[in-house]
């Protein structure tokens, strides 16, 4: 067998000459005929490629493109169909009540409404019940409805013997309509009127209805009706009565007065209840209706927690209207099985604010409503992919991409369209499977957020061996055998492979950097029905694949490529040098998550696929030696990943850094300490401005915002001038905590700054790029009293 | 040298179009702002009228400004316009007050309410309205700005700037056009206090209506 020299190989370093020829209209004297059959022969026995492009093999990539380009449209399309969700539905069924039972009945277009009625323990006394059954997708008002509406209203007719008592409401859910917030109710909703009469009962008495049905429109409805008032004096029929009490359970319960106290502060309405007994375990979420205006504001979310049998809630306060002076409202909670419970209160003022501000300040809404809509979050996540092109992590993958492109400069308009369409369908397809196993992960209740697969040290040491890998193939020591399609260097329909993996690469290398706007759209994107998520994190990829699409695309651009030359082989190679810096990183996150010895132990596998690689290139018995170098690089993968085997080997000194990281001294200059919320809350009663800072040993633009801000020594002078409670949330472990903090502030990934001014439940989100004056201004910002002289 | 320069060209155009992407993503992100309320400035705004007449809230300082927002499908809308109130109130405020009285659509495309430049126009010259400016504001910018609620929503704004009283434009929450007579009609009385110099007696009150058909 003719064994080629062990050295780059020449061959496929002429296949672009080739290539490139051919798309500038030099005629190479290398290209022979063009045959239908698209394969590239092999390019060590010194047979000349062939190219498919303009043959026989044009029309079917023609329809392939438009099939695939039909497919990806109709794929993100389909994730883009909003699915809609009602915040706080309960869904209260309709109830089984015989119709014929009814004493009055009003239909209008909209809604149907029943009047039943239930004799009183005590003559003289009956309860009537109005069902209103409002049309599919429609609803009516709560007593305060929120930003808009108007809740029903009945009025006595006659006769004036009969005398209605005041109406009351069943338990509202929460309505948001766009920007605005409701209180009301979707489908049936009952409300009781009880009624008294004197002992000769009249016959009938007629009733005026007025309420406001809407839907997306508003309908005001009304409906005089004159109700046989028989049923008032008979026995009520058990159907009745047992519908009557399902109803009765509807309404809230009444707390006694002196269980709830409230306060104002600035920005906030606090509110504290006394509920002895109750265990946070049982409870899934809580929500303040305030009956009058001026209270909160309807739209923001509340927050809340359970400490001691004591319920503490914090909301946005209405500055707009004048507080009244008695807050009387529902508080209603909803129950681990779904079930609420309401309980109607009056609150005294007088509450003391500041341990509430403390409790709550870590607390956070448990039922969480994407902060920004769809569309908005899909394009912060394509301008995100976009910028993300420019970060650190992705530059290998550029490179990558760098070199496809010179490739396709050389393969003409169709090819290069697929490359870029394969390219991007890589990159999409790699998010949306990396995005679906995020889902599935959240869904089975797993505290993970983006960038989770950098967590596991499987993945990481995976992710430097095909860094490394790559690198050699960029300087053309390692060629895959020609069965395999994944050549880097063919054009054709091979290619189009290449171009999927390279994209698939790219959404995994990609990860560990968020760029600006990423945040806000995956945090909102985690909170949305399933297909809109996926969606966003199909944007994130359409924007990381945006400018090699749009390249891929205009011919334009591609004739600004400079002609072909020396510099081409010299520049892939010099490619590889990025890929093996990024194996060097990797390398070193290893040693953060698993240990030194973990990391040496990747470095000798790295090795060790080297020795493989020669061993198949260069020794006589190709595949005995490429095999043992290939085993002994698994026996050290299995040697860097298996935790037990590591632990025995290691000192108490070579363990995982992450967890010494988390328990070191203050570093001169910044006191800082590790994360968790009762210290923060510590902080706040204290009176001190808190600075909080999330991070990952894996996440680099965390490395260099802390490198860049958190070093500087005026920063670290004024955090200490101003006596600031520095604490750092490190996540490059896995930790249920910090996920759900990050959450709580709609984020799903790190990084994250949160800086708390002086007495302040509600942190302010910095920047995610952050500078060393986003820190300063703040620090400045804050009253002078706080101030100590440095020393 | 031409392909060149077209390809320059083409690549100045992305580079454009990115550029204008990148700020209206930033604009709309940065669109939620604080409360309006009564006492405080009034939030500034930049718009274009339907006869695209530049219109600008800090350029009409001197003179009281009255912010109507309204939707006329709405039931709640069409009590004061089918009965005359509005339309009556509108001419007292623009000739007896001098005020500039904005009428603002703040629905998006497909929603209630909605309406193009013409469609505003004839609607407004079919029902005798007597309005200074109508905005078109589909987007919902100046609705969020306003933190606008309902149709109707009555904001007005004293000649300093400041907002004098922002809420319902009576006292009765129907849409029974016979509550008109015996009603309060706040905005009549925050015109003249403001205009008499004397403090508006409820500058904040709760406003009725159908809710503002902002975008999902």
């Amino acid at each position: 067998m003719d064994r080629m020299a062990c050295d780059p190989d020449p061959a496929f370093l002429s296949i672009i000459f080739v290539f490139y020829g051919e798309a500038r209209e030099d005629s190479s004297p290398l290209t022979q005929g063009h045959g239908s059959d698209g394969h590239m022969s092999n390019a060590s026995q010194g047979r000349i490629p062939t190219s498919p492009l303009y043959g026989a093999g044009v029309t079917k990539e023609r329809l392939g493109l438009r099939s695939v380009l039909f497919l990806l449209s109709l794929l993100l399309l389909s994730m883009m169909m909003p699915t809609t969700s009602h915040a706080g539905k309960t869904g209260a069924g309709v109830t089984a009540v015989p119709e014929t039972a009814t004493i009055g009945r009003i239909d209008q277009p909209h809604t149907r409404v029943l009047i039943f009625a239930q004799k009183g323990k005590q003559a003289g006394q009956a309860t009537l019940a109005l069902v209103f059954r409002p049309q599919e997708g429609w609803h009516v008002y709560w007593r305060n409805p929120g930003d808009s509406g108007l809740p029903p209203k009945v009025s006595l007719i006659g006769p004036s013997s009969l005398h209605l008592g005041e109406l009351r409401f069943p338990i509202p859910e929460r309505i948001p309509v766009g920007p605005l917030m409701n209180y009301g109710y979707e489908g049936e909703a009952v409300f009781l009127l009880p009624v008294t009469f004197p002992p000769a009962a009249p016959g009938e008495a007629t009733i005026q209805v007025d309420w406001l049905v809407c839907a997306e429109v508003c309908v005001p409805e009304a409906g005089r009706v004159t109700l046989a008032l028989a049923a008032l004096t008979q026995p009520t029929p058990t159907a009745v009565s047992d519908a009557f009490r399902s109803w009765r359970g509807r309404l809230p319960h009444h707390l006694p007065s002196g269980r709830a106290e409230a306060a104002f502060t600035a920005d906030s309405f606090l509110l504290a209840v006394a509920m002895p007994g109750l265990a946070a375990r049982d409870i899934a979420d809580a929500y303040f209706y305030p009956l009058e205006e001026g209270v909160l504001v309807y739209a923001e979310p509340q927050r809340w927690r359970l400490q001691d049998g004591r319920l503490m809630l914090a909301a946005a306060r209405d500055l707009a209207n004048p507080s009244p002076q008695n807050i009387s409202g529902l508080l209603v909670l909803t129950r681990t099985d779904g079930g609420r419970e309401g309980f109607a209160l009056d609150a005294s003022d007088g509450l003391d604010p500041a341990p509430v501000l403390a409790a709550l300040a870590t607390a956070g809404p448990a039922e969480r409503t994407a902060r920004i809509g769809f569309l908005l979050a899909f394009a912060l996540a394509v301008l995100g992919g976009l910028l993300l092109n420019l970060m650190p992590c992705v530059f290998p993958v550029l490179s990558m991409k760098a070199i496809a492109l010179l490739r396709s400069a050389g393969a003409g308009e169709s090819a290069a369209r697929r490359d870029g369409i394969f390219y991007t369908l890589g990159v999409v397809v790699g998010f949306l499977a990396l995005a679906a196993i995020l889902l599935a992960l959240k869904a089975g209740g797993e505290a993970v957020g983006w960038g989770f697969q950098l967590q596991e040290p499987w993945v990481v040491a995976g992710l430097a061996m095909l860094m490394f890998l790559v690198g050699l193939h960029f300087m053309g020591w390692w060629r895959l055998p020609t069965g395999w399609s994944i050549a880097m260097t063919t054009a054709g329909k091979d290619s189009a492979a290449h171009s999927l993996f390279t994209g698939l690469l790219a959404a995994v290398v990609a990860t560990p950097c968020t760029a600006p706007f990423m945040a806000t759209a995956l945090g909102a994107a985690v909170v949305m029905p399933p297909s809109q998520a996926l969606a966003i994190f199909a944007g994130l990829g359409l924007g990381l694949a945006l400018p090699y699409l749009v390249i891929s695309f205009v011919p334009a651009a591609r004739r600004l490529l400079p002609r072909p030359g020396a510099w081409m082989e010299r520049l892939q190679q010099a490619l590889a040098f990025p890929l093996w810096l990024t194996a060097v990183w990797l390398v070193w996150v290893l040693a953060r998550l698993a240990g030194e010895t973990a990391a040496a132990w990747l470095l000798a596998a790295i090795v060790m696929i080297g020795f493989a690689v020669w061993a198949g290139h260069c020794l006589v018995r190709r595949r005995l030696w490429t095999g043992l170098g290939l085993a002994g690089a698994a026996g050290f993968l299995w040697l860097a990943l298996a935790p037990g085997w590591t632990a025995a080997l290691t000192t108490p000194d070579s363990r995982p850094l992450a967890e010494s990281a988390q328990a070191r001294p203050a570093e001169a200059g910044l006191d800082e300490q590790a994360w968790s919320p009762e210290a923060v809350a510590d902080a706040i009663a204290a009176g001190r401005p808190v600075f909080v800072y999330f991070t990952a040993d894996w996440c680099i633009t965390c490395k260099v915002n802390e490198a860049v801000t958190l070093e500087n020594t005026t920063v670290r002078q004024a955090l200490a001038a101003h006596h600031v409670a520095v604490f750092r949330a490190d996540w490059t472990h896995r930790d249920p905590e910090i996920a759900a903090e990050l959450a709580r502030h709609g984020r799903d990934g790190v990084p994250l700054y949160l800086f708390y001014r002086p007495g302040t439940a509600e942190p302010e989100i910095l920047p995610q790029i952050l500078t060393p004056s986003d820190l300063l201004t703040r620090l400045a910002d804050l009253p002078q009293t706080n101030k100590r002289p440095v020393g | 040298m031409p392909i060149i320069s077209s390809a320059r060209r083409s690549a100045d155009r992305l580079l454009t179009v990115l550029a204008a992407a990148f700020a209206m993503v930033v604009v709309a992100t940065g669109s939620v702002g604080a409360h309006p309320l009564p006492g405080a400035p009034a939030p500034d705004f930049t718009a274009t009228d339907i006869d695209s007449h530049p219109v600008r809230l800090a350029d009409l300082k001197g003179r009281i400004v009255v912010l109507e927002w309204t939707n006329h499908q709405c039931p709640y809308t069409r009590k004061h316009y089918d009965s005359g109130n509005m339309q009556r109130l509108q001419r007292v405020a623009t000739e007896r007050f001098d005020a500039v009285w904005i009428q603002i659509i703040s629905s998006a495309p497909g929603k209630q309410g909605y309406v193009t430049a013409d469609e505003a126009r004839r609607l407004n010259a079919a029902r005798g309205a007597y309005v200074t400016h109508v905005v078109r504001d589909p987007e919902g910018r100046i609705g969020r700005l306003y933190h606008a609620r309902t149709t109707p929503h009555m904001f007005v704004i004293a000649p300093d700037g400041t907002l004098a009283y922002m809420g319902a434009i009576d006292d009765r929450p129907t849409a029974d056009p016979a509550d008109i007579a015996g009603a309060r009609n706040y905005v009549r009385e925050a015109l003249a206090a403001v205009a008499a110099g004397k403090p508006v007696p409820d500058p904040s009150t709760r406003p009725y209506g159908c809710s503002v058909k902002y975008a999902d």
